[in-house]
């Protein structure tokens, strides 16, 4: 649950720990799987999936929610689980039952052939993920001329904004990563009729840099957030819409 | 030809990495006798710490893991709930148990985790070169300290078998030496008594080892024997702190 910072920070919503879930804190060349709920529904469901997918690929996975989530009540449907077939855990450490060499779980490799050739499998591991794993929610962007990017609650407040702003005959629309790594990139080619791109978060602009690649130069980036706990209003969002799309013409 | 002597089938036939002299290959040595011994070392997991033993998971003939910096007992605690039929065991230094991972060990104990503790205390940071460790002699040169362990500066040395007997979930404390043979045979006693007390399931057990460092104390590999027994056990007394066959006994 990301709540304000740097520091002690505070303890209301924020998403700023955005590059620290998608970038690692960590040392190393390592990824993990992200979700990032919008609803209390979502985090249940994604959280039974985040056990599937590190079960999957062996890998450590995040569930990150902004604040908000954590301290809603919304109603919630216990469904099963999407299936997904698992592999044998042939490494696992149970006892050897002497019947077998004893399994080792480490990651150590004191000699450098060693632990680049590792972070070369690992690299592999991730590339499979970023293949498989993304995932992403198109909100009435078939025909949107302003694609926002938001995710979590801020794409919740987002979606009431395209609303009014199409209200207003704007062609609006948003992109909601539903991972925030692996990043749906993809999704930006899915926009055949974008102007401009706003990405909205509550942070200073973090996942800001993720769109930015996804454009590549294609579209005017713009940004607009909300920090410290403080929660964008729809009017600040819409105001900084009109501003994006008067500042296009 | 009889058979007279026999190596342990719970160390693999790897070549230790340990300098000459030092009693890590001693402590391997009955902790897999133990295990051997107790007919459970097809059921048993290890957890490795970092420091001179971080390749410990390469010496003992069961399942290992690796932990990180400290983390032993966190990593135990995880595969003991997960299995807790199987007999899980930590493997640690001072400088790994008694540094950054004193708060794991503090609450391992005090969850009464149903692990064993194989704590080698040679008062000394080995791996990394000899630095003053929290278990580091008052007086004690270390690379870090290289006028010896000032009180006044650096504070005292943590007794941690005393420190953790104050905790009711820590069923079996014990401290050891492997200074001599008698000891060793004391040690290993201690060490099957602390497994045992894991397959009873009555709580945390831990045996702390007093162990030697010749390369970082500077001593001849005898001499830091005498040195053990001469600096070390007036500060680490040896003896049994809690035992549960002990428990309600009137003292």
């Amino acid at each position: 649950m990301m709540r304000g910072g740097p520091g002690l920070g505070g303890i209301q919503p924020s998403q700023a720990d955005y590059f620290m879930s998608t970038r690692g804190g960590g040392n190393g060349d390592y990824r993990t799987p992200v979700f990032a709920p919008a609803s209390i529904q979502e985090a249940v469901d994604m959280t039974m999936e985040a056990f599937d997918v590190a079960d999957y690929y062996r890998t450590p996975v995040m569930v990150v929610a902004d604040g908000m989530i954590g301290q809603m009540m919304e109603p919630v449907e216990f469904k099963a689980p999407k299936k997904r077939e698992l592999p044998a855990k042939d490494w696992a450490t149970t006892g050897t039952k002497g019947e077998r060499k004893p399994n080792i779980i480490n990651s150590l490799f004191l000699d450098p052939q060693e632990l680049e050739d590792h972070n070369f499998k690992l690299a592999e591991k991730y590339a499979k993920i970023e293949a498989n794993e993304v995932q992403y929610e198109m909100y009435k962007t078939e025909d949107a001329e302003l694609v926002f990017v938001a995710y979590g609650t801020t794409s919740r407040i987002v979606k009431n904004v395209v609303e009014e702003l199409r209200a207003e005959g704007v062609k609006a629309g948003l992109i909601r990563p539903k991972t925030i790594w692996p990043f749906p990139f993809k999704a930006f080619d899915e926009i055949p009729a974008v102007k401009n791109l706003l990405t909205v978060e509550m942070s200073m602009g973090q996942m800001l840099e993720d769109v930015q690649m996804a454009s590549n130069g294609r579209w005017p980036v713009s940004f607009y957030g909300r920090v410290g706990g403080m929660i964008p209003t729809p009017q600040g969002i819409k105001g900084k819409a009109l501003e994006v799309i008067g500042g296009a013409k | 030809m009889a058979v007279v002597f026999k190596k342990t089938q719970g160390l693999t036939d790897a070549q230790t990495h340990y300098c000459p002299g030092c009693t890590h290959g001693i402590i391997h040595r009955i902790t897999a006798e133990v295990l051997e011994e107790l007919g459970v070392l097809g059921e048993t997991i290890g957890v490795a710490p970092v420091g001179c033993a971080v390749l410990a998971y390469n010496y003992f003939n069961c399942d290992m893991h690796e932990a990180a910096h400290g983390r032993a007992p966190a990593v135990a605690t995880g595969v003991k709930r997960i299995f807790p039929d199987k007999v899980v065991f930590t493997y640690q230094g001072d400088g790994d148990l008694a540094s950054i991972g004193a708060a794991e060990i503090v609450h391992a104990a005090a969850r009464g985790e149903k692990i064993t503790t194989i704590f080698v205390n040679n008062a000394i940071y080995g791996m990394t070169g000899g630095q003053m460790a929290p278990t580091t002699l008052p007086g004690q040169k270390a690379t870090t300290a290289p006028y010896g362990r000032d009180v006044d500066h650096c504070g005292y040395p943590i007794r941690v078998s005393e420190m953790l007997s104050t905790l009711t979930g820590a069923a079996f404390v014990e401290r050891v030496s492997v200074n001599t043979p008698a000891n060793v045979r004391k040690a290993k006693a201690a060490i099957k008594k602390a497994f045992q007390t894991q397959l009873e399931g009555k709580g945390f057990s831990i045996v702390e080892v007093l162990s030697t460092c010749p390369t970082n104390w500077g001593l001849h590999p005898l001499d830091s024997l005498k040195w053990l027994e001469e600096n070390m056990m007036p500060y680490y007394p040896l003896g049994n702190f809690r035992d549960p066959a002990k428990e309600g006994e009137v003292k």
